[in-house]
């Protein structure tokens, strides 16, 4: 008998050994074929780890027909060594599909079983005719997502977590809006509102109301639960609030700025933090005049008519006059 | 971070300084003794801790850290960008 099966001694005609536990492995449900291992590609001359010569066996083929998967795959155990953990059923090479010999496929009621279309661990070329029977076509969006890792076992995604705007507007419809900051030293006008999670933010804005304001007489609890936003939009300024992120970026900076200073150019250090203070890129009739009520700050003319705000410290120095 | 009634945040960060200095009691720096002459002692005293090290000259060290915590109000004017209110 000749073949040109990559492995010789599978066509011989001796009894196939007994079947060992790797053959009777099943894999669980809802593993792909591609999670399986396959035993396609393998050299002949380089057998895969733990794979052995065919040992001679002393009785002819059985078939394990249990249950495997979702669904009621025979599987043959006619390999004349251990089966690979990944090879369910048969070798293209060892099972031609006779019933004697090696690779004996089990007809179960005129039905090839398991039939060749169904096998899980064949190639899809492999599939040469549709199942006999009506089984229920494989959906790809429903199966189990593939492991990247290549383990073996599926991977679970977590689903993700989509912010909609409608879903927000009709869950709340009077969800306070904040406006995005924009980037800093930027005079155009704010960037449109983003809408943020109510929740979220409400409890976290009442988290972030301890006390009040100093000289307010209205509590900044009161404030917060007044449910308009003209309140937290800083009605007496006229101007928008001002998110976490941007005030921890800004502060930070100016912490880092305070903390510095250049022994050498003391008005370096005094004009870099009145820039704080001041509009980043001011315009002659733009600026915006000094708030009342604010301590420390100062207008003063320059050469070029701009007013200029100095700070508390700023007015001693030569830079400021 | 404390948010007021009016619309500002107070940011309270806690800050770590490293003030750096000259250790050696003289030494010759060329910056303060000038160019071409010839370099001349110079007193610890006349340099001032400096908050960095100088990148021109060496035997700079730095002294023990302490931190500082500095309360900043932010706010946002009418322009748009953040200010902060400087007393």
């Amino acid at each position: 008998m000749t073949t040109n099966s990559p492995f010789p001694w599978l066509a011989t005609a001796d009894p196939t050994p007994p079947r060992t536990a790797a053959a009777a492995w099943s894999p669980p449900a809802g593993v792909t074929t591609e999670q399986l291992g396959r035993a396609d590609g393998w050299q002949p001359e380089g057998l895969p780890p733990g794979w052995g010569p065919p040992a001679p066996a002393r009785r002819p083929a059985a078939v394990d027909d249990r249950a495997s998967g979702s669904g009621a795959v025979a599987h043959t155990t006619s390999a004349g060594w251990p089966l690979p953990s990944g090879a369910l059923t048969h070798h293209p090479a060892a099972d031609p599909g006779e019933l004697a010999g090696h690779g004996v496929i089990p007809r179960v009621g005129g039905r090839q079983d398991p039939h060749p279309a169904d096998d899980r661990a064949s190639p899809e070329d492999q599939r040469a005719a549709p199942p006999a029977e009506p089984w229920p076509p494989r959906a790809p969006a429903a199966e189990p997502p593939r492991d990247p890792s290549g383990l073996g076992r599926p991977a679970v995604l977590a689903p993700v977590l989509r912010s909609r705007l409608d879903q927000v507007e009709s869950a709340n419809p009077t969800a306070p809006w904040w406006p995005t900051p924009g980037p800093e030293g930027t005079t155009g006008p704010p960037a449109p509102p983003a809408h943020r999670h109510p929740a979220k933010d409400g409890a976290d804005l009442a988290a972030s109301l301890v006390t009040p304001a100093a000289g307010s007489e209205q509590p900044a609890a009161a404030a917060f639960s007044n449910s308009g936003h003209a309140d937290r939009m800083g009605r007496e300024h006229g101007a928008p609030a001002v998110s976490k992120t941007a005030a921890v970026a800004v502060a930070t900076r100016f912490t880092a700025d305070v903390l510095s200073w250049d022994e050498d150019a003391p008005e370096v250090h005094v004009a870099a933090l009145c820039a704080y203070a001041d509009d980043p890129h001011p315009t002659t009739a733009g600026t915006p005049p000094p708030r009342a009520g604010r301590a420390g700050v100062a207008n003063v003319s320059t050469s070029s008519s701009r007013p200029r705000r100095c700070c508390a410290w700023q007015r001693a120095s030569s830079w400021c006059h | 971070m404390l948010r007021l009634a009016t619309g500002e945040l107070v940011v309270s960060l806690t800050a770590r300084v490293v003030t750096y200095f000259r250790p050696a009691t003289v030494w010759s720096d060329p910056t303060l003794t000038g160019s071409g002459a010839p370099a001349s002692a110079v007193p610890r005293d006349a340099v001032a801790p400096a908050a960095a090290p100088s990148p021109d000259t060496p035997g700079w060290a730095a002294t023990q850290a302490y931190w500082v915590t500095i309360s900043t109000v932010v706010h946002r004017a009418d322009a748009g960008h953040l200010v902060v209110e400087l007393a």
